[in-house]
């Protein structure tokens, strides 16, 4: 203990040891009772580190850089897809559709094929929607179809339920639907046949459209002015 | 001088990943696969959500969105965005199918209970509504006709009519909660109720709508 104490300069202490002070107890060959002896020698036990327990860490998956050949290509491609797949859904449900529309039904505002439009979702399930918008929405009869029609009758409106001409009478539209009809009232299914629609089924409002054969997209702005009216 | 601590971009890359491809990968899951949703309300007391009116606790299920409104059954469950509030679900039990004959109970019938609750008006508009469609009304092409277990509080069929099966977004549910019932189908078995349903067929479009399902 002293020389520890009083080291020369030049030598350098022992680097201390984990060594861990094992009491042995010890039976005197004198008495019946045992007694605390202390140890002749001290043991080494190696340090815990060299035993590897497996922590939470090593349940993960193996990260792309440890697979090999196709798997990597296999995870780092279906990575690249699944993100792709869940950003277009959010974008679509959210924000904008851009998509070809056919049918004879929205003449002369729609060419019967080759038009593009851009569609807007904030006016899903009817929010803003007023008389006059055009918009698509699920099809009440056939679920997998849309369909694109204009507005003529928000709740509480009273909207003629035929074709003008026939019976002329009218109907008030309930509360949560809409009425809606296409601009080519002959070869137009709306709802003078499938009654009013439930606005939960509306998926956004026509904001755009590129007509066929042209390249320009043009803002559709005041609801009536795409309509010509003889 | 202190040092202002601007974050890099590949920190503020990680945090805005950390954040938002979660919650995209969870709402895309919910819109398309399966969601889980509380029941509110006591209109299916007491098969769901039986202590809602005393302690506010309600069920929830589990349910299943590809192709909800394919494959309906008479007496499933199903979820669908509510025909008079646009932004809003409700949960109740398809009765009967479209081509179905449903022969209207009495009891269900609007303003038969006494309310105090200011809603007069609308239920002498759905009373009148109800006696054209009584007593028996056939489910047109498309809709399904829902109703709920509890006749003194539901809000169904009998007051809005029939639905259109598009507006159905879940459908073949099971409880996730309380843990007592998880997995299990209480709605299963046949109960008698006061809607009696003809059974008719289904799958025939009307005439302005064949072209559609050629």
């Amino acid at each position: 203990m002293l020389a520890r104490l009083f080291h020369r300069p030049h030598t350098r202490l022992p680097i201390p040891r984990r060594s861990l002070y094992l009491p042995q107890l010890r039976r005197d060959a004198s008495t019946w009772r045992t007694r605390f002896i202390p140890p002749i020698k001290t043991l080494r036990i190696p340090s815990l580190k060299a035993i590897r327990i497996p922590s939470i860490r090593d349940l993960r998956m193996p990260t792309t850089q440890q697979l090999q050949g196709t798997a990597y290509w296999t995870a780092r491609i279906s990575r690249y897809v699944i993100l792709f797949f869940i950003g277009y859904h959010i974008f679509i449900t959210h924000f904008f559709v851009y998509g070809p529309v056919y049918g004879i039904s929205m003449l002369p505002t729609f060419n019967d094929e080759g038009d593009w439009v851009l569609t807007s979702s904030h006016y899903r399930r009817g929010r803003d929607v007023q008389v006059g918008d055009l918009i698509t929405f699920t099809h009440p009869i056939k679920a997998d179809t849309q369909s694109l029609k204009r507005v003529l009758g928000m709740p509480g409106d009273f909207v003629l339920r035929d074709t003008p001409g026939t019976s002329g009478a009218m109907q008030q539209v309930p509360e949560g639907h809409c009425w809606v009809a296409g601009d080519n009232q002959e070869w137009s299914r709306d709802s003078r046949m499938f009654g009013p629609l439930p606005l939960g089924l509306v998926k956004g409002k026509v904001v755009a459209r590129k007509a066929a054969g042209e390249w320009l997209l043009r803002a559709i702005g005041e609801p009536w002015a795409e309509l010509e009216v003889n | 001088m202190p040092v202002r601590l601007v974050p890099s971009f590949r920190t503020v890359r990680r945090v805005v990943a950390f954040a938002t491809i979660p919650a995209a990968i969870a709402i895309t899951i919910q819109d398309n696969l399966y969601e889980i949703t509380p029941v509110t309300g006591s209109s299916m007391a007491p098969t769901l959500s039986p202590d809602y009116e005393l302690e506010g606790r309600s069920d929830r299920l589990l349910w299943s969105k590809v192709s909800a409104s394919a494959n309906l059954t008479r007496g499933g469950l199903v979820i669908y965005t509510n025909p008079q509030h646009s932004e809003r679900t409700a949960v109740k039990r398809v009765v009967a199918l479209e081509g179905d004959t449903v022969i209207l109970d009495p009891r269900r019938r609007p303003g038969t209970l006494d309310r105090t609750t200011g809603r007069e008006d609308l239920d002498r508009v759905q009373a009148k509504a109800w006696d054209q469609m009584a007593p028996k009304f056939e489910v047109p092409f498309g809709h399904v006709w829902v109703e709920g277990d509890n006749w003194r509080k539901s809000n169904d069929s009998n007051n809005f009519g029939p639905i259109s099966k598009s507006l159905i977004i879940g459908s073949s549910p099971v409880i996730v909660f309380p843990w007592a019932r998880l997995g299990t189908k209480p709605w299963d078995v046949r109960r008698r109720s006061g809607t009696r349903v003809v059974k008719g067929t289904q799958g025939v479009p009307p005439e302005v709508f064949r072209d559609m399902f050629e």
